[in-house]
């Protein structure tokens, strides 16, 4: 007969739970936030249900939106591992998608000194102000990074994001997935919460974080992946590029996010210069 | 409830923690995640979401450390407010085979030797199903007991019952939780 008591032991020890190990520092992170009431919590979640975001790791199937749409639904979403793509995996080519999309016209007050690597499938930059113009988005320039090697607009989503490039400094050192610094974007979107929490992948970490000034944020570490957004109800790969290290915040009605080799720490104090 | 004497007290980290200082209260916190873990992902049967059950009732109980009136207990104090946020994570989506189907998704990762093992993948994967199947107030006490590793006494101030409470709960969770083993 199965002793049980032994039994119960056993299985305590051995059953796995995944993000366990970031709980200290997750609990004294907010020890010092207001208090949220389950009510608004819920409709924070509520209106994120509309936009939903998926971290893959690695990720190389065929069909990737029928696959993001069969992890859709909380009991159901799994991170695969999958083929490992290239970091240089051939970027989408986003202005034959849509003629609006990206502009031609000349950059006049973003400085072009690096060339942004093609790979990036960025096009041409723009000024920050026919950015914000075209997209009808803040300026998400960091303070502690200053002015963007160049701007651009991309899409998805169909009215655009704005994304910044940076090129390689001591605080943002040039990554080996991007080939460049940093890059921060700034789109219309909602994260949704519990989502991401089931978000684990074999060799990168999707967490919760407090990011100063905003609504919430997660944080991204570990192996290369890809994002996913849903766009007016249908899924679209933001970018084929894989990503390195990556901080979203939701503030208000936008999604920002930064791209880069740092550690969370020095992505936070990044994301808090954002005015 | 320390073992070395050149580590903290309990009380001591909470006396620090209600003056402000948060890296007391994660001391404490780092001292008891395993159980607070374990216990929320048995009380809820989602390993999935543990941690997060874990993390709002830790920040939860932070809130509430004034509450505590014996600041030597604060491990049952601590983990009873997990089990509740666990058992209120539940709310409106308890059907049995809705916990049949999170107690029978758990991984259960293999013991270094077998040899020390009593459990295979098969029983490990049947009694996760027969606590899903047990009720809830059985599920509490187990979960106190082997998953949080509490004392009779620690599930007795947690469960705010006598200790002998304790001990004959016990016993008849476990024999319904071995009438459902058998059922295999």
């Amino acid at each position: 007969m199965i002793d049980l008591e032994r039994s119960l032991t056993e299985l305590a020890d051995r059953v796995q739970i995944p993000g366990g190990d970031w709980l200290v520092g997750d609990v004294v992170r907010r020890l010092g936030e207001p208090v949220k009431h389950r009510r608004q919590r819920r409709a924070i979640a509520l209106a994120g249900a509309l936009v939903a975001f998926l971290a893959i790791v690695t990720f190389a199937l065929p069909g990737p939106r029928h696959a993001v749409a069969r992890w859709l639904g909380f009991d159901s979403v799994r991170i695969e591992p999958g083929v490992t793509a290239p970091p240089t995996a051939a970027p989408p080519t986003i202005a034959s998608t849509s003629p609006t999309s990206q502009t031609t016209l000349p950059d006049t007050s973003a400085t072009t000194t690096t060339a942004v690597p093609p790979a990036l499938g960025l096009g041409p930059s723009v000024s920050m102000a026919e950015a914000m113009s075209r997209a009808g988005l803040p300026d998400p320039t960091p303070a502690l990074l200053g002015r963007p090697e160049s701007v651009h607009v991309v899409q998805p989503p169909d009215s655009g994001q704005i994304i910044l490039v940076y090129g390689p400094s001591d605080l943002v050192p040039l990554s080996s997935v991007t080939g460049v610094g940093a890059l921060v974007s700034v789109f219309p979107a909602h994260i949704e919460e519990g989502f991401f929490g089931k978000a684990l992948g074999n060799d990168a970490t999707v967490r919760s974080v407090d990011v100063a000034g905003a609504d919430g944020g997660y944080w991204i570490e570990g192996a290369p992946h890809q994002l996913f957004f849903d766009s007016g109800g249908k899924f679209e790969i933001d970018t084929l590029r894989l990503a390195t290290n990556t901080l979203l915040w939701q503030r208000g009605d936008h999604i920002y996010r930064l791209e880069a080799d740092i550690s969370l720490e020095t992505a936070l104090r990044i994301a808090a210069s954002v005015p | 409830m320390t073992t070395e004497s050149t580590e903290p007290s309990d009380t001591d980290l909470v006396t620090r923690a209600r003056a402000g200082d948060d890296a007391a209260f994660g001391a404490l916190v780092g001292r008891y995640q395993t159980a607070a873990l374990r216990l929320a992902a048995v009380i809820s049967g989602s390993t999935d979401d543990a941690a997060d059950i874990a993390q709002e009732a830790l920040v939860k109980a932070h809130r509430s450390l004034a509450k505590l009136t014996d600041p030597a207990m604060v491990r049952p104090w601590m983990l009873r407010i997990v089990a509740n946020e666990a058992k209120n994570h539940l709310r409106g989506r308890d059907r049995r085979h809705q916990r049949e189907l999170r107690y029978g998704s758990w991984v259960v990762a293999a013991m270094p030797d077998p040899e020390d093992s009593v459990l295979d993948a098969d029983d490990a994967h049947e009694l996760a199903l027969a606590l899903a199947r047990i009720g809830a107030r059985d599920r509490q006490v187990l979960a106190y007991r082997y998953f949080a590793g509490l004392s009779e006494v620690e599930t007795a101030r947690a469960l705010d019952v006598a200790a002998g409470t304790v001990k004959s709960r016990t016993a008849r969770a476990l024999a319904r939780l071995r009438v459902e083993m058998g059922r295999r």
